[in-house]
């Protein structure tokens, strides 16, 4: 049951019915009893394993808590007479016993994912290296539980959340299973924080009139940036990318940057909808994209894109990453020998390499998907390490940093540098990715794609490109609108009746009509639902 | 436990105002969706389909009495206004291209239920069973589509789908078909206007014969008969599950259930006829099969003028299975006739409607004044006449043809100069579209007007100074269903071309003269194209359809035939010795080489060259031989074991033989053929060789038997070659039929048809020397 079939709205339309009729002391259960059907229609068996995943970090955290909850009795025990050095030390066996019960919490959450997700990665790696010794690792090819990727990082969040005492372990397993498969996000997120959705979760919404109408205009949206124009997109974009040899120069950047606005489409789409369905029971889920085609650098990019993975990688990766032990001393080595410019940014610089290294294998499970994120966090690095260097150049060159020229510069290089990106993620294979990488750049003269014949053997027809750029514009306006901050759905509230029901009418029929489902499209499955 | 805060009390004033808007909303909102619902459903044109469809809905409630179902072999082969005139008979067709079985039975059920108290009989074309592969998932959406929303089609697309979105693609169009966004055009907007469809009854009228198209020669003979009686073939096994429900639904509902084949040229085996056969006695089922003796011959079936392509039944072919059908209905199946009946009124205007669509359309197929066919198709049938002139289509026109282009409205081509570019649209008799461009290099206005325009027309409206031709005339417009068409006309200064596409297909005929397209306005087909060379001629010539086998009777030689006839009546020769060999071949066909002989003899002026290879006496019956000995043919009538032997059966019926012994060659030579013939002693060979077709080429096959050739002496023209090789008599039969001849000495001998002749085989020093002579030419 994808977002875009019949049934997951009529399972919404159910649910909400559900969920407002329901006495309010039980709201809850509805939403918990439609978040395990959900699940279990998409993934039937496969529900342990989430269950499973719930009952260890359910566990862990409640453990971690007492843990600390006992270190905090020790230290009340010891008095006020005694020493600091005995406080301190009371804390650091608090801490190292509670960071024990979170590894043991974290090995085993995230030791399913890399089980499920990333062993026959880890084998086919490993075949090479134990080949002499006559080993072959098998393969298991093992089925990947909805979401997995999606609730193991929420999963390692809350049990961290709880470590740091940041937010209260959860007492009700019920409830909590409810946090880590509300059925909205367990798809593709975002991955939410359990301080901003549980008490959301737990606590009864009233019906509003409006705020439903508002979650239904956003589902709306998501269902046109995903069906209109992601899945009519996906189709050229396959084709060039399936057959690359045939393809050069312009041609293999403008698939490039078709998979770019395909991803952006259908993650964003798929995040509208999940954030307007929430919307209509009355919970707000997290933003997850910002305009990120207005981004002016590629750090200002990963603010805007995929915002809750970056939350997450800042908070539990390059934070404890740059601020442990380890890293502050490489910093005072490298000092000593590289000097303050370098030394200072070197535990930075080494946490963002990892970071992205992560993020590229979260993506999955290919060198592909590493060498993507390492793109990323090249381009991060050279923020960190040359932004004066950057600030010389410009001032040399006696360019306004705040024009509207060298606003819309910036904008087009970011562009530029994520659409190379993508060549690694959506390219069939790293050996692939790298020879389009190559043809970009070598063989810009061939402009085939201009002909008729070229764009209609990419599998649209000429009609279709041209709803394909109209849909496009229409996006990039919504996106101009939200970029200067006005609230789209708002300003159609306050329009009179007869043009709220046209663009309303205009809107479901877009889908409708233009919409690529049924039986005579393949419709892709959501990219990200894959992760 | 933590107190939960309650609702809030409704608040009635938002509940009045919210509910009406909401309902009000969803109203629009179903009502747009149901719009969007009726745009994107195609409408199939294809094989009569929307017709079929919508006509069957037209149909008074309780009024069918029969209902035909199947594939697109049905829909061109039964035409129920016809089962109407001549047996009262009140059938509907309703079979669509390639209709899976599946479909079948839910239309013989949606059938029932719109018919319930009349419905007596159903008529199933088995192709679908036999059809190894099952058909592709669009053709259950043509075949189902339309089908009204009712039990039975929910049904059907519930056995269809596996989910409820693809349930929802059967019976919501637009799931199935909103991506036909992009290819909608006018036609889409306008397809619901009301239309007449009930008198096509689901028959799909078709012109068209396999004779223009395709060479007789190389069309497939008929079955005729079946001569494996074990052979089965497989079955499809989707299509037999639904045979099964078809019959019980039947037999639940008191419906005579009939099966049938249509007639097929090389379509049918003998394998596919026991299956059916054996699938229809196990269930009870009456089966017709029209693709086998006797019931092909009953209905007087030849492919090459009663199909469109071997197995499609053109209208003379559906006016023959017709008739025979409909009689069995009405004998057989006990149909009542309904022609007096009251309630059945519409039958008679149905029937009226179908003669004013289609006489006019039947009659112009054999029409040979360019005018009187532009005229009646433009007068009636809700036709759309496409007129491009091509390379030169003046010279020849008559005066009263020019009156009649212009009392049609039809002024450029009643005013058509030499090479001048012409093209017109005619639509249900209106010219909508008409422009002409004068040839630059012909004489000036006043001489041309002297020459072509007679002098009650009027000419002050047009004006020769202005569109002169330097390139083909090209007139663009769009048709009443909103398809566009390009008429494009080249003088023979200015490209000598006719083009007629409609959308991107051409249809003109392409010949000098005028090109006429006729498209049906209903049926969105072009029923019928022609040219009329009005340079060489005022009139075309038209072919002549007599039966070649019926001139030839009244004396007409071969050579005289039309190319048509000639190739038609080769087919016909072909057809009916290959049955005849398919008789032979079950025993139930003797004399056989006899009466081959006498198909030719006494007709045609055509020459019949005789040999063996290896051993021919075997394939004589005795009947053979009695009747070859009272035709003249007394060497080949007492043939010995293994013996060689060449025979002629010239124009006139002369018959000249050579037979020699087993160890010898026989051979004959004249200037226009030449002959040898070795049995297997004497070497085992044959040679056939006709001088107009080049000496070098033997016509002889490596067949053992008796090879015969029969050909037009005059032009050369192979008519028939057979090989006699089934074996109807044993080698003792042999030896003791030719014990009492008179010693065989190898000689030639002419024999008279009707003498029998007494020694044929007297010595004939001169002659043997003679045919030594010759075979040694020949080698």
């Amino acid at each position: 049951m994808s977002f875009t079939d019949i049934a997951f709205f009529a399972f919404v339309g159910v649910t909400v019915l559900a969920y407002f009729i329901t006495p309010k002391r039980f709201r809850w259960i509805t939403l918990l009893v439609a978040s395990l059907a959900f699940y279990w229609i998409n993934s039937g068996w496969l529900l342990l394993i989430l269950l499973g995943t719930c009952t260890v970090t359910f566990g862990c955290a409640l453990w971690i808590e007492a843990s600390n909850k006992r270190g905090k009795e020790e230290l009340k025990a010891l008095g006020k007479k005694a020493s600091r050095a005995d406080k301190k030390n009371l804390r650091a066996k608090t801490k190292k016993r509670s960071r024990r019960i979170l590894t043991v919490g974290v090995v085993l959450v995230l030791g399913a994912l890399l089980l499920l997700k990333y062993y026959d990665f880890f084998a086919d790696n490993a075949a090479g290296l134990l080949k002499p010794f006559g080993i072959r690792p098998p393969h298991f090819a093992f089925l990947l539980p909805l979401g997995i990727s999606f609730y193991t990082l929420q999963a390692i969040a809350y049990m961290t959340d709880v470590f740091r005492g940041k937010v209260t372990a959860d007492r009700n397993f019920c409830k909590f299973t409810l946090f880590m498969s509300f059925f909205p996000q367990i798809v593709q997120g975002p991955i939410p924080r359990h301080g901003q959705l549980a008490k959301q979760l737990y606590e009864p919404h009233s019906f509003d009139y409006t705020r439903l109408c508002h979650g239904a205009q956003l589902a709306l949206w998501g269902l046109f940036q995903k069906m209109v124009i992601a899945d009519r997109l996906a189709t050229p974009v396959s084709q060039v990318f399936e057959n690359y040899t045939q393809y050069h120069g312009l041609m293999l950047f403008l698939a490039a940057a078709g998979y770019g606005l395909q991803v952006y489409t259908d993650f964003s789409g798929g995040m509208d909808i999940a954030r307007g369905v929430a919307q209509m029971l009355g919970i707000e889920l997290e933003l997850n994209f910002k305009q990120p085609y207005f981004s002016i650098s590629i750090e200002d990019f990963w603010r805007r894109w995929h915002i809750t993975l970056g939350s997450w990688m800042k908070n539990y990766v390059f934070y404890p990453l740059s601020l442990s032990k380890a890293f502050a001393g490489l910093s005072r080595k490298s000092r000593r020998f590289l000097g303050d410019f370098v030394g200072k940014r070197l535990p930075p610089i080494l946490a963002m390499f990892t970071v992205y290294f992560l993020v590229g294998f979260w993506h999955g499970a290919d060198w592909k998907y590493i060498m993507y994120g390492v793109w990323n966090g090249i381009f991060l690095v050279a923020g960190i390490l040359l932004p004066e260097q950057y600030a010389k150049w410009t001032d040399r060159l006696h360019i306004d940093r705040e024009s509207f020229y060298w606003r819309t510069f910036q904008i087009v290089r970011t562009f530029v540098i994520c659409t190379l990106g993508r060549l690694f993620s959506r390219g069939e294979t790293l050996e692939a990715a790298w020879q389009m990488f190559g043809s970009i750049f070598t063989e810009w003269s061939n402009l085939t794609f201009l002909s008729e014949s070229t764009r209609l053997t990419l599998g649209l027809t000429e009609r279709d490109w041209i709803l394909l750029f109209a849909a496009v514009m229409v996006l990039l306006w919504v996106d101009r609108k939200h970029e200067h901050g006005i609230r789209l759905r708002e300003a159609i509230d306050r329009q009179r009746l007869p043009l709220r029901w046209v663009i309303y009418y205009g809107g479901i029929l877009a889908v409708y009509i233009f919409g690529v489902w049924g039986p005579a499209y393949d419709a892709a499955s959501f990219i990200y639902g894959q992760f | 436990m933590r107190e939960i805060p309650k609702d809030p009390p409704p608040n009635g004033k938002r509940a009045r105002t919210v509910v009406p808007k909401v309902a009000l909303f969803g109203l629009i909102l179903a009502l747009l969706l149901a719009g969007a619902n009726v745009l994107f459903q195609p409408v199939w044109y294809e094989w009569n389909n929307y017709h079929t469809h919508h006509g069957f809905y037209q149909q008074p409630p309780n009024t069918v009495e029969a209902v035909s179902v199947g594939a697109s072999l049905t829909v061109n082969s039964l035409i129920p206004t016809q089962m109407y005139e001549e047996q009262g008979v009140c059938a509907y067709n309703l079979a669509t291209e390639w209709q899976p079985m599946m479909a079948s039975y839910y239309w013989v059920k949606e059938a029932y239920r719109k018919h319930p108290q009349s419905l007596k009989t159903v008529l199933l074309d088995v192709s679908q069973i036999r059809k190894a592969q099952s058909p592709a998932l669009s053709l259950y959406h043509k075949a189902l589509d339309n089908m009204e929303l009712s039990p039975v089609k929910v049904e059907a697309a519930q056995e269809l789908s596996k989910d409820v979105d693809e349930l929802l693609t059967y019976l919501v169009p637009a799931f199935a078909y909103h991506d036909r966004w992009s290819t909608l055009d006018y036609s889409d907007f306008i397809k619901n206007q009301p239309v007449n469809s009930a008198f096509y009854r689901g028959y799909n009228v078709n012109y068209d014969q396999l004779l223009n198209v395709t060479d007789p020669d190389a069309v497939a003979t008929p079955l005729i008969t079946v001569s494996d009686t074990k052979a089965q073939a497989k079955l499809n096994a989707d299509s037999l599950v639904y045979f099964e429900r078809l019959v019980t639904f039947c037999r639940q509902n008191n419906l005579q259930l009939v099966c049938f084949s249509t007639p097929t040229s090389g379509s049918w085996s003998d394998g596919e006829h026991n299956a059916i056969q054996s699938l229809a006695d196990r269930y009870g089922v009456a089966f017709l099969d029209f693709g086998i003796s006797p019931l092909l011959q009953e209905i007087d079936f030849n492919p090459n003028l009663d199909t469109i392509d071997g197995s499609h039944m053109g209208y003379t072919g559906a006016v023959k299975l017709t008739s025979w059908i409909a009689r069995y209905l009405r004998e057989q199946c006990q149909l009542s006739d309904v022609r007096n009946n009251p309630a059945y009124a519409f039958m008679q205007e149905e029937v009226t409607d179908w003669h004013q669509k289609f006489d006019p359309l039947h009659a112009a197929l054999t029409e040979k004044d360019p005018a009187k066919y532009l005229k009646d198709l433009a007068s009636s049938g809700n036709y759309t006449l496409l007129i491009t002139v091509m390379n030169e289509g003046s010279n020849k026109l008559t005066h009263a043809q020019r009156k009649t282009f212009w009392d049609m409205g039809l002024t450029g081509l009643a005013t058509l100069g030499i090479r001048d570019c012409y093209a017109a649209i005619v639509d249900d008799g209106k010219v909508v579209e008409q422009d002409t461009k004068k040839d630059t290099s012909t004489a000036p206005p006043n001489d041309l007007t002297a020459l072509v325009y007679p002098p009650y027309m009027a000419y002050d409206g047009i004006s020769f100074d202005k569109d002169l031709a330097s390139s083909p005339l090209v007139l663009k417009s769009v048709l009443r269903d909103g398809k566009g068409v390009t008429l494009t006309s080249g003088g023979a200064n200015t490209g000598a071309t006719s083009s007629c596409l409609i959308g991107s297909a051409e249809n003109s005929p392409k010949s000098r003269g005028i090109n006429v397209v006729v498209y049906d306005n209903d049926t969105h087909h072009v029923v019928n194209t022609a040219c009329f060379d009005t340079y060489a001629a005022a009139t075309r010539e038209v072919a002549d359809r007599t039966s070649p086998e019926e001139l030839i009777a009244q004396g007409k030689p071969y050579s005289s035939l039309t190319p048509e006839q000639k190739s038609l009546y080769r087919y016909n020769m072909r057809a009916l010795h290959t049955a005849r060999t398919q008789q032979v071949i079950q025993g139930t066909h003797v004399p056989y080489v006899a009466q081959f002989l006498q198909d030719y003899a006494g007709n045609a002026n055509v020459r019949v060259l005789l040999t063996v290879k290896d051993e021919a006496a075997q394939v004589l019956s005795a009947e053979d031989c009695q009747t070859l000995a009272e035709m003249g043919f007394t060497d080949l009538a007492t043939l010995g074991y293994r013996e060689s032997y060449c025979g002629v059966q010239d124009p006139d019926d002369t018959i000249i033989e050579q037979r020699t012994s087993a160890s010898e060659v026989a051979a004959l030579k004249e200037q226009d053929y030449s002959l040898q013939s070795a049995g297997l002693e004497a070497g085992n060979y044959a040679t056939i060789r006709i001088a107009a077709s080049g000496l070098g080429t033997n016509h002889a096959t490596e067949q053992r038997g008796l090879q015969a050739v029969v050909y037009d002496p005059d032009s050369g023209d192979i008519i028939e070659k057979v090989v006699f090789e089934q074996v109807l008599r044993t080698p003792e039969e042999v030896v003791a039929a030719t014990a009492t001849r008179p010693a065989t000495t190898t000689g030639t001998s002419q024999g008279v048809p009707g003498q029998v002749a007494g020694d044929a085989t007297a010595t004939d020093a001169a002659a043997q020397a003679a045919a030594a002579q010759a075979a040694e030419e020949v080698m």
